[in-house]
């Protein structure tokens, strides 16, 4: 599963952490309110009961003939609903039928003499019924008085702490996304930095900013690792430079020396003409390896310059191949090329160029038996060159590491391939990289490998 | 992930909670302990009074039920029942359960009776010109049912009717004109 992103999770850590805090508060909110609610509505609904059931009684005692006006005149001006049980009968202003209202334990209560209270949801109405037993007049009283009111203000209660409880999550998640693009930006800055020193650019370090301790030590820590870096690349670049220094000289004697012993091969014996044989191809071998490495060191230490110029790159790429076919004394491939990169032009230092063809060109005749073409296109504003072999070509694993330095893969392991320097590729990318473009190895259409090389072009073909 | 699931969950069931009752309904009364009832409610005789109770005793009514028959319903009333009372009773009609129920009344609520007292068993009734508004046929029934109802009371032999001081002759169904009404003219009306 892909990782989710650091600034995705302390926003939702933010927005979560609210939605909580403010559900916990809003819940504590609304419960408290709710229960001082209920029990302020109870309690006056409870004393006014007890009034109207004073002016019952008082009504039944002077003027009883008056009980029903009277208790019109109380449900008008309380809002509430009187069912009376008098002598036995059930007595209400209206169609309400006790039995539905009042509970059998609620009567059997009043019945006992006792006060009752209780909240009732009827026909989806809910009442808050108060029963009072009132001895002196031989009446109980049960005054149901409706709920529906407070229910409503509830609701508008909790519309307004979740409206709330939006809001603030909202807050909360917007303090995440701010605190997190604070708290990350060191992190993109050095995510940003090794980027670039991945790429090659050794003189990037993070500037020193006082966003925090944290981030001053983060900042130090790295600008010492990559110092540190740079001082070894270069200490080994200068060892790998001064190595291939040292060895050129005797081998230059040597390579003379054996030269001098071709002239006479003719005087030796066969066994020291073998010899011989064997001894310069070894020395061919390891002068190309010098001449490599001495390369290399330039190019790492940054003093190989670039002499470059606007050029066609099809032509360029002609007089490449012909050049390596004189040196080698071998037909080149041919050189395929669309209609629309005849005109194509590219900056580019031509040795470095003809060393990348001539590399590309040499990797192919020693592990695939040469090249079967190269070919040239456009895409999107570069020019795609590609080598290609009918070789065994390079297994997809190894496509990633084919450019490192003395990287072998297969051809460590097969004997019959003709030994190289392991240097060669490693040259080219860098000389690809310095006219910034870009390589990659892939497969070719002929099933062998492809090289594949990327340049920006200067002049547009019309 | 677990985590965002029980929060959302959490969510949805307060949404849930929301759309339900708010206040919590009893499963059993409560008992108000009666030392905190206020206003002598509880107690056996009304405040500042030694001895002063209501009593109640139940006495019939006559209204009409589906049919035009005439009908005894009981009433409550406080003790002792007086024929002012029941007349009271009688003006005030059905009440709405009965209403529901199909009975009627032809005595108007608004007639008011001045002035009823029961003597060698006839019932002199004084009541209010309202009574004069009452349409022949209807005042007819309106009579028969304050004389069962005075008939109850005690004025067995019938009642004398004056509205407003002056008396009050009922003409019967055979067209004969009478001044007392006796239950027995007014016995039909019990049949339908």
């Amino acid at each position: 599963m892909r990782s989710r992103s650091l600034r995705l999770r302390l926003v939702l850590i933010f927005g979560l952490g609210t939605l909580l805090l403010s559900s916990l508060l809003g819940t504590l909110t609304f419960f408290g309110v709710r229960d001082v609610l209920i029990s302020q509505q109870q309690k006056t609904d409870l004393q006014q009961s007890y009034v109207n059931a004073a002016l019952i009684r008082n009504t039944l005692y002077t003027a009883p003939l008056t009980l029903n006006s009277e208790v019109s005149s109380i449900e008008q001006s309380a809002n509430s609903t009187l069912i009376l049980k008098i002598n036995g009968q059930w007595q209400t202003q209206s169609l309400l039928v006790p039995t539905v209202n009042i509970s059998s334990a609620a009567r059997r209560a009043v019945n006992d003499g006792h006060v009752t209270t209780e909240t009732r949801m009827v026909l989806s109405d809910l009442d808050y019924v108060v029963g009072i037993p009132m001895p002196a007049v031989q009446v109980q009283v049960f005054e149901v008085w409706q709920l529906d009111g407070l229910e409503q203000n509830l609701r508008v209660l909790v519309l307004v702490i979740g409206s709330a409880a939006l809001f603030t999550t909202i807050l909360g998640a917007s303090g995440g996304i701010w605190v997190s693009r604070r708290a990350l930006r060191p992190l993109v800055v050095v995510s940003d930095a090794a980027a670039r020193i991945a790429g090659g650019d050794f003189d990037t370090r993070l500037p020193t900013t006082h966003a925090g301790s944290e981030v001053e030590r983060l900042t130090e820590s790295f600008n010492t690792m990559v110092n540190q870096l740079v001082t070894k690349l270069e200490r080994d670049a200068r060892f790998a430079s001064d190595v291939s220094h040292e060895l050129r000289s005797p081998l230059t004697a040597l390579a003379m020396s054996a030269s001098i012993l071709e002239q006479h091969r003719e005087e030796l014996a066969p066994a020291a003409q073998e010899s011989l044989t064997l001894l310069s191809a070894e020395i061919l071998v390891f002068q190309g390896l010098i001449e490599d490495l001495i390369e290399l060191s330039r190019s790492d230490a940054g003093a190989n310059s670039l002499s470059l110029e606007v050029m066609p790159i099809a032509e360029l790429t002609r007089q490449a191949v012909r050049s390596v076919a004189r040196r080698t004394g071998e037909s080149g491939p041919p050189v395929q090329v669309t209609p629309e990169v005849e005109a194509a032009r590219v900056l580019v230092d031509r040795r470095r160029f003809e060393r990348i063809i001539a590399n590309l060109l040499d990797n192919a005749q020693r592990y695939a038996g040469g090249a079967v073409a190269i070919r040239l296109s456009l895409h999107a504003g570069r020019v795609e060159l590609n080598v290609d072999d009918a070789g065994p070509g390079i297994s997809e694993s190894d496509q990633e590491h084919v450019f490192e330095r003395f990287f072998r893969g297969r051809a460590a392991h097969d004997r019959s391939t003709v030994r190289g320097t392991g240097l060669g590729l490693a040259l080219v990318r860098e000389h690809v990289k310095s006219l910034e473009g870009e390589i990659r190895a892939t497969t070719s259409p002929e099933g062998g490998a492809r090289f594949q090389i990327e340049l920006p072009l200067v002049e547009f073909p019309s | 992930m677990r985590g965002i699931r029980r929060v959302a969950i959490l969510v949805v069931s307060a949404l849930c909670l929301s759309g339900c009752t708010l206040v919590s309904t009893s499963s059993s009364p409560s008992l108000v302990d009666p030392a905190t009832v206020p206003l002598g409610l509880l107690g056996l005789t009304i405040p500042f009074t030694p001895y002063a109770q209501v009593r109640w005793v139940t006495r019939d009514i006559y209204l009409i039920a589906p049919g035009q028959r005439i009908v005894a319903i009981p009433r409550s009333m406080t003790a002792p029942p007086t024929l002012a009372a029941v007349l009271y009773y009688e003006t005030q009609g059905p009440t709405p359960t009965e209403m529901a129920a199909g009975l009627t009344s032809q005595v108007p609520s608004n007639l008011v009776i001045n002035q009823a007292d029961i003597q060698g068993h006839v019932a002199s009734i004084d009541v209010s010109k309202v009574f004069n508004q009452i349409s022949t046929a209807n005042r007819r029934i309106a009579v028969g049912q304050l004389v069962f109802a005075a008939a109850a009371m005690g004025a067995t032999k019938g009642i004398q009717i004056s509205v407003e001081g002056l008396p009050f002759t009922l003409t019967l169904a055979s067209g004969a004109k009478v001044k007392v009404i006796t239950p027995a003219q007014m016995a039909y009306l019990k049949k339908g």
